[in-house]
């Protein structure tokens, strides 16, 4: 009892000393739960101090890495367009998805809710307070039973003689499943119109006969014999279709016209039922079957006919999902099924299977490019096979501003014609023009139009999409790697998400014993069957290690049951790394970086057993896999579980002798380095600069050992060229140097060798040691490129590209504050000197100050005299007034002056 | 298979290769390519059986008179449906200018596309489509016939010749890029000038330079931009919309035009006009001059 006392004193000072109030929701709870433990007394629930201070210590990491994140992503600069606002939402959105919704998540069957007493279940989705964004645990059935051996008992990760054993049972289950898609579909007309009438008893009912089949104590054996017979598959079905639709849901469509109706005939047709629940995320799924009951109100007829079905269920779902109206969702439907009778659709059309449908028939656009007047347009006037949908954004005229001068971010660019033009928007804008944002959703939505899978996407700033052509998604004006998906089943937007949904669906009888395990694990876990739960989500992984869904619902429910059990997180994280990882880098360390690290590192104490586990991942990451991706959530999340410096230094140390031998991460790795150490010196304050030290000796020694072989040189200078650009946005003239000088000894064949003739001013080159950076959205390819901006401050020249609008042109941070004398920039073209240019001066790069110098052009050469403007700065930037101008190079960029001495 | 069909009974004008086609035309002569998706599009294989496969009279009456070569396309094609379709175009993708399959393309002896028939509303009516097709080959005709002598003509009778070609705006010619105000910074020259200067320049750009029709309007619509973004005359911008419009109401410019009287023009003059009925010293008016 003492002890008890003593651990809940030392969780409650440390709660205090280390802020309660600054930890996420989910480390709150973990506090509340280790008090609430020590004062229970309970063997579990034991106050750890390390592990306390193991929390405390990574939330302060976690801190600092929030703190590097930068706020335009690894120096992209991000202009105004729409396309780029499109980009960044997909990000936001990422952290507010819940991606698991579509797990059935039960609520709370009090005494007075039970079903005996008449009062309603309840299964609205509950969330875990918890850290991790979309981790949502189950809620339990009041109603449920303790049953001895089974409740509240979390089984050891499997062994490899447990998996062989589901191995052969899956098999089995996989022939079944094969079988039965091939034969005859199962039908079973049981339920009648009374049924419906009270959807929780008819619940109740359901629940017994499923339980009851498979008694107390289930193995995956047994639930997978039982699944086997189509009768059962249609209760677990009609079970899981229930809880996620909710009772009030189903007795309000019940009550509708031509609800019952839709609800016999989806209940008695297995396939039906299966292609509604296991295709796709069921957020809403009351609501998207009410959809389907006022869609089958008005074509009764139809309800019969597969393919009205598919369309009718894949609208109604997703309009629910996504909140859109009904209205909205009739008019889609309609557009669709009448297309589809028509004959005007795409042969792909015929054949897309449920979840590849919803792409089409859920596509973001409800009104503009996806009403049906454009739609309806496009499909008569864009017809092409699958292939031509790629080239159709080059049938827009680009122009960022119309024939008459209005910009396309303004109203007045479409307003004349659209009424002309019967609001059809593909049409106004094929006519008229537009710029990426346009030309992409008119490549689009042209394949949507005609029954294609198709979606647009941000890249920083610039707007792009996708067609899927046969099973692959060909990229169609595409400029950039990071490319945010607009329209998703999870709520993440990277391109590798999409490849995964692509192959978990293709890859179908996996993926559909994958998600009846994961129904049945849910079920048990309603009703406190724990060890069954957790053996059901364990075959449900290796059934389909694809469904990132179950990984979800599954890691919710370990850390709703056994938040402490290192031994099955670190399974869990292992399962990923042996499964997942092979291919899907991205996905694989987006699950670590959310899902796992936070749960498993406070358990870990032992930093070898970390780096083990980290190694084990990089060690499936050659190359970047599937698309280029972001490492650094990843590494953050790595770093946050570093307790001290010398961990710290450790983890950075192995970090990057491994990813700096691997040509593709190279460069990445480096540029997180370097944010990370500038970041970790700004706000360690004195001992941080210390760290700084060892950072930046690490850092250049791992630079140093960059290949600069023949064969890797293009990488390595691609490596440095993102790093120096880096470092050129954070202003860090130190590493901007470095990097610079390093790459002209590395790849010197890079550099050009200009002997320019011009006249300069009085006073030394103040600029040479500092760095440089431009307006422009660095591509892919200009990227690799930056070393040579570092050349541009140099006497022999480099290239660095121009953009000049409003307050974006060319900004410079010089060594050190000085006196300036005048600046040359030499440009690789004419000059376009219809607009004036002027030279401002900043002590902060925040705020300018025009410094009336006189400019002189010739030809492509520019001198700016600052003699008389009296200026003194340590930032110094061209501007030039007016209308964009970004064709063409800097190749010269030279301030004069005379550095102030501190006194 | 279709193919095949239409093998089976080609017309005497009708080439059997793209390359055929080609030769056939020669240096001044249209031939039509028709296109149609063979394996993924049913809408285009019921045009392809109506119109080549069953002759249909008004089509049939078109294409007899010219020559004239059916392309297959085909969506994700196997091999035999690549052999198919490099039997008639050999290794040539489809020539740009095409928007939409099915559709009627006339091309020019250089293999440009010059002008097609490929809208829902032409296709889907047997008539309308066949006299779409049949007024772009006359056009052709016309149009070549005048790009020749203005080949050989000089100074103002040339000018006048080709913009008598550029009249023809169904067609496109090669070679000839669209004059684009906003591409061409004619719309940045304009916004560093007074209106009348503007005015002046404008006029007298159209009174020299050969525009087609459409580039006639587009530089209009750069002007009256440029009138509107700087507040200028009411009349004047009215004048320059109705003009603008005139020149051809039913096209896309034609169509801004009569949007911008609608959206910018008429409540500026119901907004004048509400305030000339006020009493108001005659002082505070605008001046306004006439265009």
């Amino acid at each position: 009892m003492s002890s008890n006392l003593y651990k809940l004193l030392v969780a409650v000072i440390l709660s205090i000393v280390t802020g309660f109030c600054c930890y996420p929701l989910g480390e709150k709870l973990l506090i509340v739960l280790n008090l609430r433990d020590a004062l229970a007394g309970s063997a579990q629930g034991k106050l750890d101090k390390e592990r306390q201070e193991r929390l405390s210590k990574m939330e302060e990491n976690r801190k600092l890495v929030d703190a590097s994140k930068p706020k335009r992503r690894r120096g992209i600069v991000i202009s105004d367009s729409t396309a780029n606002d499109d980009w960044q939402k997909g990000f936001e959105e990422e952290d507010t998805a819940k991606a698991v919704e579509e797990m059935p998540t039960d609520d709370a069957l009090d005494d007075e809710g039970s079903s005996e007493n008449g009062a309603e279940l309840d299964f609205s989705s509950y969330m875990l307070a918890d850290c991790d964004p979309d981790l949502v645990g189950i809620t339990e059935d009041k109603d449920a039973r303790e049953i001895p051996g089974q409740t509240d008992v979390v089984p050891k990760a499997m062994d490899s003689k447990a998996r062989s054993a589901n191995s052969a049972a899956l098999r089995k289950f996989a022939g079944v499943l094969g079988k039965a898609a091939k034969g005859a579909p199962y039908v079973n007309p049981e339920l009648k119109g009374g049924s419906w009438k009270s959807p929780q008893e008819l619940y109740k009912a359901l629940e017994q006969r499923v339980l009851t089949k498979l008694g107390e104590k289930p193995t995956v054996q047994s639930v997978v014999e039982y699944l086997s017979a189509p009768e059962n598959r249609r209760d677990l079905a009609l079970v899981t279709l229930i809880r996620r639709a909710g009772i009030h849901d189903l007795e309000e469509l019940a009550a509708q016209r031509g609800g019952v109706t839709v609800l016999n005939a989806l209940s008695s047709d297995l396939k039906w039922l299966t292609n509604t629940l296991y295709s796709g995320p069921t957020d809403k799924l009351g609501k998207g079957l009410q959809n389907m009951g006022l869609i089958f109100s008005r074509f009764t007829e139809d309800i019969n006919d597969e393919t009205t079905r598919r369309i009718a269920t894949t609208t109604a779902t997703e309009f629910a999902r996504e909140g859109w109206s009904q209205k909205d969702m009739l008019e889609r439907f309609t557009y669709y099924y009448s297309s589809y009778k028509e004959g005007r659709l795409n042969k792909i059309f015929d054949s897309l299977a449920y979840w590849e449908t919803r792409l089409v028939t859920g596509n973001r656009e409800c009104h503009s490019w996806g009403s049906p007047a454009s739609m309806a347009w496009q499909r008569d006037n864009v017809r092409l096979p699958v292939e031509g949908y790629l080239g159709a954004s080059g049938q827009l005229v680009y122009r960022l501003r119309n024939a008459a001068g209005d910009s396309v971010f303004s109203g007045e660019y479409l307003a004349p014609v659209m009424k002309g033009f019967n609001n059809i928007t593909a049409l106004a804008h094929r006519e008229i023009g537009g710029v990426c944002g346009a030309c992409s959703h008119y490549g689009a939505y042209g394949a949507l139009a005609s029954g294609i899978p198709a979606m647009t996407m941000g890249e920083p700033g610039h707007c792009a999409y996708t067609v899927r052509v046969g099973n692959k998604w060909e990229k169609g004006y595409s400029i950039y790697w990071q490319h945010g998906m607009h329209k998703t089943f999870w709520g993440l937007h990277d391109w590798e998400f999409l490849i995964l949904t692509q192959d978990l669906y293709s890859d179908a009888i996996p993926t559909l014993m994958s998600d009846q395990l994961a129904a049945m694990a849910t079920l048990f876990a309603a009703k406190r069957m724990t060890k069954a739960a957790f053996h059901c989500f364990d075959a449900a992984i290796q059934a389909q290690p694809l469904n990132w869904p179950v990984w979800l619902a599954y890691a919710g429910f370990l850390k709703q049951k056994a938040p402490q059990n290192k031994e099955r997180w670190t399974d869990l994280c292992l399962r990923v790394v042996d499964t997942l990882a092979e291919k899907y880098h991205n996905v694989a360390a987006t699950f670590q970086a959310r899902y796992i690290y936070p749960n498993m590192l406070p358990l870990m104490p032992d930093k070898r057993e970390r780096n083990k586990l980290f190694g084990a991942f990089f060690k499936k990451c050659d190359d970047f896999g599937v698309n280029r991706w972001d490492i650094t959530p990843l590494l953050n999340a790595q770093f946050a579980g570093c307790n001290t410096e010398a961990e710290k230094l450790d983890y950075m140390k192995t970090v990057l002798s491994i990813l700096m031998a691997k040509p593709d991460y190279s460069g990445p790795v480096l540029t997180w380095g370097l944010e990370t150490s500038s970041k970790l010196s700004d706000a360690d304050g004195g001992t941080g600069d210390r760290f700084q030290a060892e950072f930046s000796k690490l850092i250049t020694s791992a630079m140093r050992r960059m290949r600069g072989g023949k064969k890797d040189a293009d990488s390595t200078w691609a490596g440095l060229g993102e790093a120096i650009h880096t470092a050129a946005t954070n202003g860090d003239n130190f590493t901007f140097q470095a990097i610079g000088k390093l790459a002209m000894q590395k790849c010197k064949k890079h550099f050009p060798k200009n002997r320019f003739k011009f006249r300069g001013f009085t006073g030394r080159i103040v600029s040479a040691k500092g760095s440089i950076r431009t307006g422009v959205t660095l591509a892919d390819n200009a990227l690799k490129q930056s070393c040579l901006h570092w050349a541009v401050l140099q006497k022999n020249g480099g290239v660095i590209p121009i953009k000049f609008e409003g307050n974006t042109g060319i900004t410079v941070k010089l060594e050190s504050s000085s006196n300036l004398n005048g600046v040359v920039a030499l440009f690789d073209c004419p000059i376009k000197n219809d607009r004036p240019f002027r030279i401002e001066a900043s002590e902060d790069g925040q705020n300018w100050e025009d410094t009336g110098g006189k400019v002189e052009i010739n030809g492509s050469i520019m001198r700016i005299d600052l003699r008389n403007a009296q200026a003194s700065a340590r930032y110094v930037r061209l501007l030039r007034e007016g209308d964009k101008w970004d064709t063409g190079n800097i190749v010269g960029f030279y301030v004069y002056g005379k550095p102030i001495r501190k006194s | 298979m279709l193919m095949a069909l239409a093998g089976g009974s080609a017309q005497a004008s009708q080439s059997r290769t793209f390359e055929d086609a080609l030769k056939k035309a020669g240096k001044d002569k249209p031939f039509v390519m028709f296109c149609y998706g063979a394996n993924y599009d049913n809408a285009s294989i019921k045009i392809y059986e109506t119109y080549i496969a069953k002759h249909e009279k008004n089509m049939h009456r078109v294409l007899s008179k010219t020559n004239y070569v059916v392309v297959p396309v085909y969506q994700q094609p196997d091999e035999k449906e690549k052999r198919e379709y490099e039997r008639v175009m050999g290794k040539r993708g489809l020539p740009g200018g095409v928007r939409s399959i099915p559709c009627f393309a006339v091309l020019d002896g250089g293999g440009n596309v010059r002008g097609a028939v490929q809208s829902r509303e032409e296709l889907d009516d047997p008539e309308k489509a066949a006299k779409a097709l049949a007024k772009l080959l006359s056009d052709f005709d016309e149009q070549q016939k005048l790009l020749e002598k203005s080949a050989r003509a000089s100074g103002p009778r040339k000018e006048e010749l080709q913009r008598e070609a550029l009249s023809y705006t169904d067609l496109k010619i090669p070679g000839h890029a669209l004059y684009d105000p906003s591409q061409n910074g004619l719309v940045q020259k304009l916004q560093l000038m007074e209106i009348p200067e503007a005015n002046t320049y404008i006029r007298t750009l159209l009174a020299g330079g050969t525009f087609s029709p459409v580039e006639r309007q587009m530089v209009m619509a750069a002007f009256a931009g440029h009138v509107r973004r700087s507040k200028g005359p009411v009349p004047m911008l009215r004048a320059l919309y109705t003009e603008m419009r005139n020149i051809d109401p039913t096209s896309t410019y034609g169509i801004y035009a009569e949007g911008a009287l609608e959206l910018w023009v008429e409540p500026l003059e119901k907004e004048a006009d509400s305030s000339t009925t006020k009493p108001q010293n005659a002082t505070d008016q605008p001046q306004k001059t006439a265009p």
